[in-house]
């Protein structure tokens, strides 16, 4: 024993107490059975607490997943189903020939009937409801207006869109 | 009985540590019966590490099952580096600490009733006068002024008293455990013996 042991002689007899303090009696008969059941329940919690929590974030998936697992014939050829469907479309989107008349036959009304580029008939409108204070050069019959969209409704400009043109002809 | 013996040279391979790792691997695998064995191999030195960190036996009794249920669920990350023991000591003293960290303020005591051999206890005899009419008052005493004192001490000292003078743990199976060098073990021991024994100079004069 070192001498620094020996200066603490007597508080090492004072701590020989502690080595007397017991638990109650039997405490520890059945000490391992507590724990064993604390972990088969913390493990019982763990499973059911996820498989829960699944089910409450994602229920679509969750039902989705149980269907999969209780009828996985039927999933599949719906999964089957749907790769065909699109496929398809694919396949006729990327088709050419087939998507240039249709296109043509729809915009061909509107040629005639939607033209924005009607200046005399805006010119003339304004001209009989007697519209005051407007500046000469909007008054001019025989200018050329063309009808573009405004520029921007909030301040800054766009610069794909330009203000209106006056040609005079 | 006398509580968790002290632990001579517990890092030596013994059969007993061989045996352990036996167990470990059946318990990694799932065999509670493997596990179960384990825990009542270290059950009782786990607890009194527990209870004279904490002197409360509630208290202890949470953080023993508390710590063998860790270790159970941490049993993967086992590499066995060191015996199955130190390693379930060292979960146990961090649990054990961090407790006491959370718990400074609020410190209660919950002592254990001392054993009928503590009146046969050459150690005590000599503290204790076999005169006096009122022994065994003074024993209970003497028993709660010690728990006091120990609580005194911070976690880090406490629990190298604990581990070394009333354990018996080697400096070195500590500086393990806590995760430190043994010259760091013997200064703590060295400042938490001379605070106890400030603390506790009346009883330690009375010899």
């Amino acid at each position: 024993m070192s001498e620094n042991d020996n200066n603490f002689e007597a508080l090492r007899q004072l701590l020989a107490l502690k080595k007397h303090e017991m638990p109650p009696p039997g405490y520890f008969e059945d000490f391992s059975a507590r724990v064993g059941r604390r972990i088969r329940t913390l493990d019982e919690y763990d499973s059911r607490s996820t498989n829960e929590q699944f089910q409450e974030t994602s229920p679509w998936l969750y039902r989705f997943l149980e269907l999969v697992q209780a009828r996985p014939a039927l999933v599949g050829m719906g999964t089957v189903g749907a790769f065909v469907l699109l496929a398809a479309g694919i396949v006729l989107v990327n088709r050419p020939e087939a998507a240039a008349p249709q296109l043509a036959t729809s915009l061909a009304p509107m040629d005639s009937s939607s033209s924005l580029d009607m200046p005399q008939t805006i010119a003339s409108a304004d001209f009989a409801a007697g519209v005051s204070n407007v500046d000469e050069a909007s008054l001019t019959t025989g200018t050329n207006v063309s009808l573009q969209p405004v520029a921007s409704m909030f301040g800054s400009g766009n610069s794909l869109l330009q203000p209106a043109s006056f040609n005079g002809n | 009985m006398i509580m968790a013996e002290p632990a001579t040279n517990i890092e030596a391979e013994t059969p007993a540590t061989a045996d352990d790792m036996s167990l470990v691997s059946r318990s990694r695998r799932g065999e509670m019966a493997a596990y179960d064995e384990l825990v009542r191999r270290y059950q009782e030195r786990i607890y009194a590490t527990m209870y004279h960190m904490t002197s409360n036996h509630e208290d202890a009794n949470d953080l023993a099952q508390e710590s063998f249920i860790k270790a159970y669920q941490a049993l993967k990350t086992f590499k066995g580096d060191s015996s199955f023991y130190t390693w379930l000591y060292r979960i146990a003293v961090n649990k054990a600490i961090n407790f006491i960290k959370q718990r400074r303020n609020r410190i209660s005591m919950s002592l254990n009733d001392l054993d009928v051999q503590v009146e046969h206890d050459p150690d005590l005899v000599a503290l204790i006068s076999h005169k006096t009419p009122r022994r065994e008052a003074g024993l209970a005493e003497l028993q709660e002024k010690l728990n006091a004192a120990i609580l005194k001490l911070s976690e880090q000292h406490r629990a190298v008293v604990v581990l070394h003078d009333i354990q018996g743990l080697p400096h070195e199976e500590i500086a393990e455990t806590m995760g430190c060098n043994v010259g760091t073990v013997r200064s703590r021991l060295f400042y938490a013996r001379q605070q106890l024994q400030g603390l506790l100079a009346e009883y330690l004069e009375k010899k």
